[in-house]
């Protein structure tokens, strides 16, 4: 048979008992695959080094499962590879230049970590009013800083997800508070200087980390929230939100990563919590139309092709917006709360992206 | 032009502080936007391209904070800003989001004024107080919007979203007063009529060669003639905008043939036995005092679709028309025009002409003509313009033709990625030409009062 149009997912293949597992995008998989089925559209699964190997070779969901078999030359190809040290590897090198040689539009093309996020981000002078204060962690003087200017502040890793190894720095009148995200609230520790807290942080953290100037988010029953807005390409600098929630932190954390444990309610039900029926309407569409700008923007600055983001927004308790964080991996963990057999919104998003991108090449 | 650093200083009294490098001639008032006030001017040999002004001098010229500025003398004023306006409606109670869904449109345009120097600020009908001589206008910060009171401003640039509500009287009124009471220049006045813009560069010996064969009202009979000489003909709106409720009669093989978008959006192409079958089922419940009849061009194609251009002019800081963008638009199939929304698609000049030496040459011809147009324009029109798009298309013998111009240009060309640095150009210079004409306006208003 001779598709016009064929996809391939890259991501990491894990051999199991029960057949071939693709980790945390496994169920995302088949979500793609049937959608693929309905768009007449062939999709297959494949790995860095499988593709790499032979690029004829891959998963098709086929009868009910997954299974090898030959597959005509990719048109475009999803990356979703999750190991950063993979994306740093020779095999990534060689792919980015088979891909290029041939002509094979991929995105995301790589996988860019929150200080690269914040700096492309900040050529967008018209953005920097919901940029939080960033710097990259490297010395002393940089600490005392923060903590001179804001009352709060956090440390991430550069390459971090899913809320884990986050320190929570609080200036009291007495002292310095440091919690832990991965720790229950107990963990807390006091150091009475900025000398001797960077001292312990610099033993704790043995990786790149950015400092953040700490926001006051809106919470629920003191639990604070964040949102999460999934933006698709839809072609050239065109964006939509393809889904947008707020997450409430568990109780006694800081992160509102559902992965740490925390609450999804639907955006609009969550701003009404906050707001009158109005300002609420207006509030959302404010959020929408910064995550389509915060989306279009980094596209444009980053080296290569994008076409998915998932950005973390929030509001101060003044109601004021700010980009927390922009996730080029984003999380397609399926909602076990709400678990139906529908194929999610984000992946008809992927299919129609593909199929943009193979358009154009053809034009 | 020279940009200051304008430092407010806490302690002191009523004076301000210029590098020795600005001319001083004995003035003793100092300007911003409408407002003046006198105090002490000092020169001083210690500043570099910085202006320092006292705390209560700024408080009385209602300076909202500290920026950077461009400085103008005349023989006993020096003014300093210039306050840059920006004229539009649809303002809303948000403060996060103050011009409704527009709101990024404005902070990018507003963001653009560190690179210019001088205070833009937007405003909207409700935010002036005639009484106290002030508006209360929208200031992008680094911290986001936020509201100022402040004097009339120098310049005006007009940025009122659609026709509907430019030609609403209250708009016309406040237009007219701030222009001849306040003697505040406009630019970007109006939306062009196609009508008027031809009947305008008719008149223009070296605009004439562009112009396509053209007639209003368009009547049966002079459709059919037009149909005679040139075998496809327009109508279009004359007030019209991004290529909606276009016609294109064909006529072949004694049959007539009418290409439009119908009501859903589809592009439709229906065929009559005569003119008037088509006139009656189509045009007759139009008023076609509105519209335009326009000779067809047989326009060059590329993977056999019609190709024509945009090319985008701005005046610049010195007031000189200059090239701000090129962009070639694709047809969709089976489409009237090449407008975007009607499924054409956008390329750069290179790629719609690969060889080298076809695409140097193509695109000086299109930016002579674009800028000779400009020009003519301006001579012909008794308004300020500061920015113009133009759409001209290339027939197949290779002559140039204008369609249309458009005093406020969509903005969909700089979708594409190759053009889409261009879109800040065309901004960038939208502020620099408000300067240049606020500078003219102090120095040599002669010139502009007309």
């Amino acid at each position: 048979m001779n598709h016009p149009h064929v996809i391939a997912v890259l991501t990491e293949i894990f051999h199991t008992e029960s057949g071939v597992h693709f980790g945390s995008i496994h169920e995302f998989c088949q979500e793609l695959a049937y959608y693929s089925q309905k768009q007449q559209v062939m999709l297959y699964v494949t790995s860095l080094p499988m593709y790499l190997e032979n690029d004829r070779q891959g998963y098709c969901w086929i009868d009910g499962k997954w299974q090898q078999i030959s597959v005509p030359r990719a048109h475009v190809i999803y990356n979703r590879i999750h190991s950063r040290k993979t994306e740093h590897s020779c095999l990534f090198e060689q792919l980015v230049k088979k891909v290029k040689d041939e002509h094979i539009p991929m995105f995301n093309h790589r996988f860019l970590h929150k200080w690269e996020v914040h700096q492309l981000l900040s050529n967008y002078h018209y953005l920097q009013p919901y940029l939080p204060k960033t710097e990259l962690l490297t010395t002393k003087t940089i600490l005392d800083d923060f903590l001179e200017q804001f009352p709060v502040a956090f440390i991430k890793p550069i390459h971090g997800s899913q809320g884990r190894n986050i320190f929570r720095i609080e200036k009291t009148e007495t002292d310095f508070r440091l919690d832990y995200s991965t720790f229950t609230k107990d963990m807390v520790q006091q150091y009475s200087s900025t000398c001797s807290l960077f001292f312990s942080l610099k033993e704790r953290i043995k990786y790149p980390v950015i400092i953040q100037q700490g926001l006051s988010l809106k919470t629920v029953q003191r639990r604070p929230v964040d949102f999460r807005l999934l933006c698709h390409r839809i072609h050239g600098s065109q964006w939509q939100v393809t889904s947008a929630i707020a997450r409430i932190a568990q109780e006694g954390q800081f992160v509102a990563n559902i992965a740490r444990g925390g609450d999804i309610v639907p955006l609009s039900s969550l701003l009404r919590q906050f707001y009158d029926k109005k300002t609420a309407s207006l509030q959302k569409s404010f959020l929408k139309e910064l995550a389509l700008e915060v989306a279009n923007a980094l596209a444009n600055e980053a080296d290569g092709l994008y076409g998915e983001f998932g950005i973390d927004l929030a509001l101060d308790h003044d109601g004021k917006p700010w980009i927390i964080e922009v996730n080029t991996k984003p999380s397609k963990q399926a909602d076990t709360s709400t678990a139906t057999q529908a194929i999610r919104p984000s992946a008809k998003a992927i299919i129609h992206y593909c199929l943009s991108l193979n358009k154009q090449k053809k034009e | 032009m020279n940009i200051y650093a304008l430092t407010i200083q806490n302690h002191g009294e009523n004076t301000v502080w210029l590098p020795s490098t600005a001319p001083l001639s004995g003035q003793t008032d100092i300007a911003f936007g409408s407002v003046s006030t006198s105090c002490q001017i000092v020169s001083s040999s210690a500043l570099n391209n910085e202006i320092i002004i006292t705390k209560d001098v700024a408080e009385r010229l209602r300076i909202p904070f500290a920026n950077r500025i461009h400085l103008f003398l005349d023989e006993d004023t020096i003014y300093i800003g210039p306050l840059i306006g920006i004229f539009t409606a649809g303002f809303t109670k948000s403060s996060i989001r103050p011009i409704g869904k527009r709101s990024f449109f404005f902070a990018k345009l507003l963001s653009n004024e560190k690179k210019v120097g001088g205070f833009a600020f937007v405003f909207g009908a409700h935010h002036i107080h005639w009484d106290k001589g002030t508006v209360t206008g929208y200031f992008y910060t680094k911290t986001g919007w936020e509201q100022h009171e402040i004097p009339f401003p120098n310049v005006i640039y007009n940025r009122l979203p659609n026709r509907r509500t430019e030609n609403e009287t209250m708009f016309q009124e406040i237009k007219q007063k701030l222009k001849t009471e306040y003697f505040i220049p406009w630019f970007n006045e109006n939306f062009f009529n196609k009508w008027d813009i031809y009947c305008l560069l008719q008149q223009h010996p070296l605009a004439r060669a562009y112009l396509p064969d053209t007639a209003s009202p368009p009547t049966i009979e002079a459709a059919q003639q037009f149909l005679d000489e040139y075998q496809q003909i327009y109508i279009k709106p004359a007030n019209g905008s991004l290529g909606l409720g276009i016609y294109q009669l064909i006529q072949r093989n004694n049959s007539y043939y009418c290409r439009f978008r119908d009501h859903q959006g589809c592009n439709r192409l229906q065929k009559f036995p005569t003119l008037s079958d088509l006139w009656g089922k189509l045009l007759a419940d139009k008023n076609m005092e509105l519209y335009i009849l326009q000779q067809g061009i047989p326009l060059i194609e590329v993977n056999g679709r019609k190709v024509d251009f945009r090319i985008h002019t701005n005046k610049d800081e010195h007031g000189i028309w200059q090239v701000s963008a090129i962009a070639a638009k694709i047809a969709g199939k089976g489409s009237v025009t090449t407008h975007i929304n009607n499924g054409g698609i956008v390329k750069t000049v290179e790629e719609v002409f690969p060889k080298k030496e076809e695409q140097t040459k193509m695109t000086e011809r299109l930016q002579h003509a674009a800028l000779t147009l400009s020009r003519c324009l301006e001579e012909q029109l008794d308004m300020m313009i500061g920015e113009i798009g133009f759409d001209i298309g290339i027939d197949q013998q290779n002559n140039l033709w204008l369609f249309e111009a458009n005093s406020k240009p969509g903005r969909s060309i700089f979708k594409h990625p190759k053009l889409k640095q261009y879109d800040e150009l065309t901004t960038v210079l939208s502020l620099e030409y408000a300067v240049y004409l606020s500078k003219q306006m102090i120095t040599a208003p002669e010139a502009l009062l007309t």
